[in-house]
């Protein structure tokens, strides 16, 4: 008799597409040929985990259609299964992944759409807390500004594409909606995705602001975060970029820490 | 600071006796606007171990309306590799998180070598498989601190391997782990059907003083040759086969909080209140059993 884990990881291999396998004659049916029973269990995993791609990536289905759709998910969910059975944390690599098929090459901003629908995923998930006023700002002292004061809101994510890529993606979501007015020579994009409570918001920002953004991100304290604004553009204004960051939500409250994730994968 | 919190205005204390329904996403927005009169709610583990998001708040503001019961379907409890540790953590914050009457596993198996494969896959039968369901039912009741059910497959086929019924591995597992069991009347009457056997057996088999939960969902009628198979996919109404087993298993069990599921197609939030009360009527209609076993918290 087969150990536990050898049979285990015989379905496994199966399920995620092994051309043969003597493991499928091994499942007793009266009603489904024996090599039927574990394809039951092939077409699932292909289809439910298809599905799961797709809830996330709407715009990407939608630019490609379901069929086109369908067959590179399924391709992808046998190459990169999923880790966890968290599904809203599945599918980080799908972007790169439509990247590098030559059946999409004529749709080159899809891999772009797809990481601009990632980070709405992941903004949708995230961390909640509450968000930075203006008066709050106002009120604390100018030392709050050194290298550990201002922290950006847990929900934020940045896409940059050399592409319109955000006009493309509300197009998609919205089928119909003048998708023959979007010149593709119209780019490129700095969006900013931030959920500060319960809508997810995506805006495309200047290239300093995006810089001030990422340096952020990437942990610089504030000071040499608008640094790296300026030395991207001259012409960078960090009163005027503060004041919509601000009213958009990109800050986390000074009173507010975020609560402990239950989900160490969408952090 | 976080968010203000109302988990001190939940609606505490134990699963009711009566028929409550899945909550699907389609459904949260009315269900919070409407509060309709269902008597509890429960809610895949795994939609909901996200760190935060409107789907965390509004289950938050649910559950200050209705006992919530968690069911988990991505533990791998018959997996022969360990436990997922962080899953179990995650698990374990849900729980503390929304204080759920009921918390309930699958006995299949959905990890390997690290992947996970989104199914309930069928466990042989047999004494190595057994030990390993025990030993992780116990992992999991002592991280969470509190008993589990464990709910029965639907099968398509037997499984290489096995050499003992699965009432015989479900009663094994319940007596030397002490969890209850969560009895899917559909999956009985579903694999009775695949497999050939008689689903009043099954019953007769099972220790019902275990059970703690019943479910009850549609399932998918696919011809092969002359013959059926039926596929558990919980994506239409309830049979009327079904609904006679679950009948007949009422009998035994006497009245038990029972779930409508219906994951796939779903339908109209009334639609899914209109079987919740069939299922209530049914419930109703028998007296309760003397000395059963409540696998409640």
């Amino acid at each position: 008799m087969l150990p536990l884990r050898d049979l285990q990881q015989s379905v496994r291999d199966y399920v995620l597409g092994a051309q043969s396998s003597s493991i499928a004659h091994s499942f007793q049916s009266p009603i489904v040929p024996a090599e039927d029973v574990l394809a039951i269990h092939r077409n699932n995993f292909r289809a439910s985990l298809s599905e799961a791609l797709g809830s996330i990536y709407p715009a990407v289905e939608n630019l490609v259609g379901e069929t086109c759709f369908n067959a590179i998910a399924g391709r992808f969910v046998e190459r990169h299964p999923p880790d966890s059975p968290v599904l809203s944390a599945y599918g980080d690599a799908f972007p790169e992944f439509l990247d590098n098929q030559p059946s999409l090459s004529g749709i080159p901003y899809l891999g772009d759409v797809g990481r601009l629908e990632w980070a709405w995923n992941e903004a949708f998930h995230a961390a909640d807390a509450l968000a930075l006023t203006p008066e709050e700002l106002c009120q604390a002292a100018s030392d709050c500004w050194d290298d550990h004061g201002l922290i950006l809101h847990p929900s934020v994510r940045l896409v940059a594409s050399g592409y319109p890529v955000s006009r493309v993606w509300r197009m998609a979501r919205h089928p119909g909606e003048h998708p023959d007015e979007i010149d593709l020579d119209n780019g490129p994009e700095h969006l900013v995705i931030v959920r500060p409570r319960f809508e997810v918001t995506v805006t495309a920002v200047d290239p300093g602001t995006f810089s001030l953004l990422r340096a952020l991100k990437d942990g610089c304290g504030f000071h040499a975060a608008a640094e790296a604004a300026l030395k991207t553009s001259p012409e960078f204004s960090l009163e005027g970029s503060l004041g919509s960051l601000l009213a958009r939500g990109t800050f986390a409250s000074f009173t507010t820490h975020p609560e402990d994730p239950i989900n160490d994968g969408l952090s | 600071m976080s968010l203000p919190s109302p988990r001190h205005v939940f609606a505490n204390g134990p699963i009711p006796v009566c028929a409550g329904i899945g909550l699907k996403f389609e459904h949260i927005r009315e269900i919070i606007e409407t509060t309709p009169a269902v008597a509890w709610l429960e809610v895949h583990a795994e939609n909901y171990m996200s760190a935060g998001g409107p789907s965390i708040q509004a289950l938050e503001e649910i559950r200050r309306h209705y006992p919530l019961s968690v069911h988990g379907v991505g533990l791998s409890i018959g997996g022969a590799e360990p436990l997922d540790r962080a899953h179990l953590e995650r698990l374990k914050r849900l729980v503390e998180r929304f204080e759920p009457g009921l918390v309930s596993e699958h006995l299949a198996w959905c990890a390997s070598g690290g992947d996970f494969l989104n199914d309930l896959l069928p466990l042989p039968y047999n004494e190595e498989a057994l030990a390993t369901v025990i030993a992780h039912v116990d992992e999991t009741q002592d991280a969470l601190g509190r008993a589990i059910l464990i709910e029965n497959p639907s099968l398509y086929a037997g499984v290489p391997g096995s050499e003992m019924t699965e009432p015989a591995f479900l009663n094994e597992v319940a007596r030397r782990t002490g969890c209850g069991l969560l009895l899917d009347v559909n999956n009985v009457f579903v694999s009775a059907s695949n497999l050939g056997f008689d689903p009043c057996d099954y019953l007769g088999q099972l220790d019902m003083g275990p059970v703690g939960e019943i479910h009850l969902a549609g399932h998918h009628v696919r011809p092969f040759g002359d013959q059926v198979l039926r596929i558990d996919d919980h994506g239409s109404p309830v049979s009327d086969d079904v609904w006679a087993l679950f009948g007949r298993t009422l009998q035994s069990t006497g009245p038990v909080p029972t779930l409508i599921e219906w994951d796939t197609n779903v339908p109209a939030l009334g639609t899914l209140l209109a079987e919740a009360g069939r299922a209530e009527h049914a419930l109703s209609s028998i007296s309760p059993r003397g000395g059963r076993h409540v696998a409640a918290a």
